[in-house]
């Protein structure tokens, strides 16, 4: 009917008022989702970018600057340091996720354990409790004076360890543990139902042209598994710079990220720029964009990676 | 012509409006529906004295929205930079007072006729909400926090040291005292005589006067030197807990008695006896400061009125009611423990103020808390304060970690400052511009 009316009057060129007017029901039925769009991605997104170029304490006057923001951004020796530190516990964390999680996946998957669903909520769990609920228990864990830990080394005979003080620098691996405690549950449980995905005629055919287990998992599963992996991976790389609540609550709300500034996430030192401990609206909003490029890179590479691998091993596949 | 004629009127009408404000008479008549916002325990102390405020304004209706204060600034900076949707009168914390002195998004109190409580008040607190140009005022101090040592008087008895706050104080007045009560009270390992050996350090910076008007870092200052020297010995002998004093480990400490003393502001007597220590009535002193360190004031609130608020009138009957009046702030004081700033509250309701508390033994730490805001001094705030505090007890621990002297933390905390500070200082300074004060 539309395309009728559209036709007959082709010659006009139709006003956009009029187009939106003929079309108001099916505007209507997708205007919410634009509306939310535009008032909480859209805007902020473009507002953001542009106060990055101003300084503001979001109560007095804006002053245009440039791009003076993002000029001390990268002589700022904490945001190296909080760069440092996240890709630190990030690139050492992913090592027990990704193993992890494939191992227990392949695991569950191979049906030598009975009660895979108990398994699999149960490490999925930590993806879904509260991070600052679960920060409290490992902070008490890794206490100084009563922590567990502690409390094992000292049946050995070794000193207690200050691993939330200190010089700061064993911080990191509190929180190492606590992310791949959390991610490793995650990862898994994508692996599984990717494992579950590939058909049983492979696995048959592999066993008999007498290929082993371990010609199973890397010729077979891992290639399959690839997208999925790169999937996870992503998702871990964009957990992993918005990691903030477990390093700040195991420091005691710390906005410096511990002693020696040990565990000062990128996110810590978003956030402590605007809205809490500082107000500079517009370098918190430069730092955002530093980050979200990082994180537009880092996805990128990895994307490129797993390309040209699989372009190696034929036409895997319409990827776009 | 009628335009001129209607506009004379508002301005009469707006005239009259503001002198009724400015003879501070009270006008029970004001009517009006007025939101207050803040984070617990404000709103049991607004409910405190929910009931005088009712009987002097029966037409003013009040609702409370209530929040935690992380939360609540974060609303309230957001509602104040959009134009709309913030309460009529906020709570704001001792710490954020400097980021909001200068906005014009809060309403000059001065308009509303706020000078005629200056003599109230300390300067302490009264100059904090003053704009840096001078001309403003955006907030009214709520209350103050005293800073006083609370210590485990069980403990000190067990290990044969006096008990009584005059003794303790007479004993621990140099660091060479404090080294011997450091000593007898510690068991390494077991029992502590502080939860961090930084804070000594820390406590002669507790007025988060870190800033002089030229925002240089004031670090050096009598007896820092001193303080930290004995800091370093404290951590040496292992006569800390090598903990934060907020800690899970700290708190369980206070309450077994295994950690036997701590500063803070006098609001940390209500943490003692509501949270940390329940049960522990009795086991608890307080004093002033060890080794003659200065009168200090740790924290304390404000009330200010957004500039979009349509019920101003109402708003600042409230407000004054709330912290303007003695009976207003010592309902709220008896309460929740903010101790008003209010001064003549102190006098008006001495008994408060003198009566022994039995949760202290019988001691009026109130008293004490009284005296010392007697004696805090006016102090420069800036928008780094927070940021600057946050380093020393990072500073203090990663110097003494590396075996460095006391000079060497003291330079490893300026450093530390300057460069975390970099970015606020620059915003300190056009703040400063904006409101034509600085002088380059």
């Amino acid at each position: 009917m539309d395309k009728t009316a559209g036709s007959v009057r082709a010659p006009k060129k139709k006003s956009f008022g009029r187009i939106l007017y003929e079309n108001r029901v099916a505007y209507a039925y997708i205007a919410p989702f634009y509306i939310l769009f535009l008032v909480f991605n859209l805007f902020p997104m473009v507002f953001g970018f542009a106060l990055s170029f101003f300084r503001w304490d979001g109560l007095s006057d804006m002053h245009f600057i440039g791009i003076q923001n993002y000029g001390n951004l990268l002589k700022d020796p904490l945001f190296w340091k909080a760069l440092q530190n996240t890709l630190f516990i990030g690139i050492i964390a992913h090592i027990p996720i990704l193993l992890g999680g494939l191992v227990l996946a392949y695991i569950l998957n191979s049906r030598l354990v009975r009660g895979e669903n108990l398994f699999k909520t149960i490490y999925f769990m930590p993806m879904v409790t509260s991070a600052v609920a679960v920060t409290v228990i490992f902070s008490s864990m890794f206490g100084y004076n009563y922590g567990v830990i502690n409390y094992f080394l000292s049946l050995f005979g070794e000193p207690p360890i200050n691993w939330l003080g200190g010089d700061g620098s064993l911080i990191k691996v509190a929180v190492i543990v606590m992310f791949s405690w959390k991610w490793i549950g995650w990862n898994m449980v994508i692996y599984l139902a990717g494992m579950q995905g590939i058909s049983n005629d492979i696995y048959e055919a592999a066993s008999i042209d007498g290929a082993t287990h371990v010609d199973v998992v890397f010729k077979i599963l891992i290639p399959l598994l690839k997208p999925i992996i790169l999937f996870t991976l992503i998702q871990s790389t964009i957990g992993m710079f918005n990691l903030f609540t477990e390093p700040f609550v195991l420091t005691g709300n710390s906005w410096t990220g511990g002693t020696n500034n040990g565990a000062l996430t990128l996110m810590i030192y978003l956030l402590n720029k605007a809205p809490q401990g500082g107000n500079l609206y517009g370098y918190a909003s430069a730092v955002a964009y530093v980050i979200t490029l990082m994180i537009i890179f880092i996805s990128t590479v990895l994307n490129k990676v797993t390309e040209e691998k699989d372009s190696g091993t034929g036409k895997g596949g319409n990827k776009k | 012509m009628k335009r001129i004629v209607t506009l004379v009127l508002v301005t009469l009408m707006a005239l009259l409006s503001l002198s009724a404000f400015a003879e501070g008479t009270v006008n029970k008549d004001i009517s009006g529906y007025i939101e207050v916002g803040g984070w617990p325990s404000g709103d049991d102390a607004f409910k405190a004295a929910m009931a005088g405020f009712n009987e002097m304004y029966p037409n003013i209706e009040v609702e409370l929205v209530f929040t935690d204060t992380t939360a609540h600034h974060q609303a309230l900076q957001t509602s104040l930079a959009a134009g709309s949707g913030a309460p009529d009168v906020a709570m704001v914390e001792g710490a954020y007072i400097a980021q909001y002195k200068n906005s014009l998004a809060l309403t000059d109190l001065n308009t509303l006729g706020a000078q005629a409580y200056k003599d109230d008040f300390g300067p302490f607190k009264w100059n904090q909400a003053i704009s840096d140009d001078g001309k403003r005022m955006v907030a009214i101090p709520w209350d103050l926090g005293p800073t006083l040592y609370y210590y485990r008087s069980d403990v000190f008895e067990e290990v044969g040291l006096p008990t009584d706050p005059d003794e303790v104080t007479k004993l621990m007045s140099t660091w060479e005292g404090v080294l011997q009560v450091a000593e007898k009270v510690s068991i390494p390992g077991k029992r502590w005589f502080l939860p961090s050996a930084a804070y000594p350090y820390q406590w002669l910076f507790i007025n988060r006067d870190y800033f002089d008007e030229k925002l240089n870092l004031v670090l050096e200052r009598p007896g820092d030197i001193d303080c930290l020297n004995a800091c370093l010995e404290i951590r040496k002998n292992g006569w800390d807990m090598n903990v934060d004093m907020w800690s899970s480990e700290a708190y369980a400490a206070y309450e077994a008695g295994t950690c036997v003393s701590v500063a803070a502001g006098s609001w940390f007597s209500g943490f003692l006896k509501t949270d940390i220590d329940p049960d522990g009535a009795g086991h608890w002193r307080a004093t002033v400061l060890p080794a003659g360190m200065p009168a200090t004031n740790w924290g304390g609130s404000f009330l200010v009125i957004p500039e979009q608020s349509k019920e101003k009138e109402a708003a600042w009957a409230f407000l004054t009611y709330m912290l303007c009046t003695a009976k207003g702030q010592n309902d709220m004081f008896a309460a929740v423990d903010y101790f008003p700033a209010y001064e003549p509250a102190w006098t008006q309701a001495p008994e408060l103020y003198t009566a022994g508390d039995p949760y202290f033994g019988g001691q009026a730490p109130n008293a004490l808390a009284a005296k010392i805001a007697g004696e805090v001094p006016a102090v420069y705030n800036t928008i780094m304060d927070t940021t600057a505090e946050g380093y020393i007890y990072s500073a203090f621990n990663a110097g003494a970690e590396a075996g460095e002297t006391a000079e060497q933390i003291r330079e490893r905390l300026g450093k530390d400052i300057e460069v975390a500070c970099a970015e606020l200082k620059l915003q300190q300074i056009q703040n400063l511009k904006d409101a034509g004060v600085w002088q380059e």
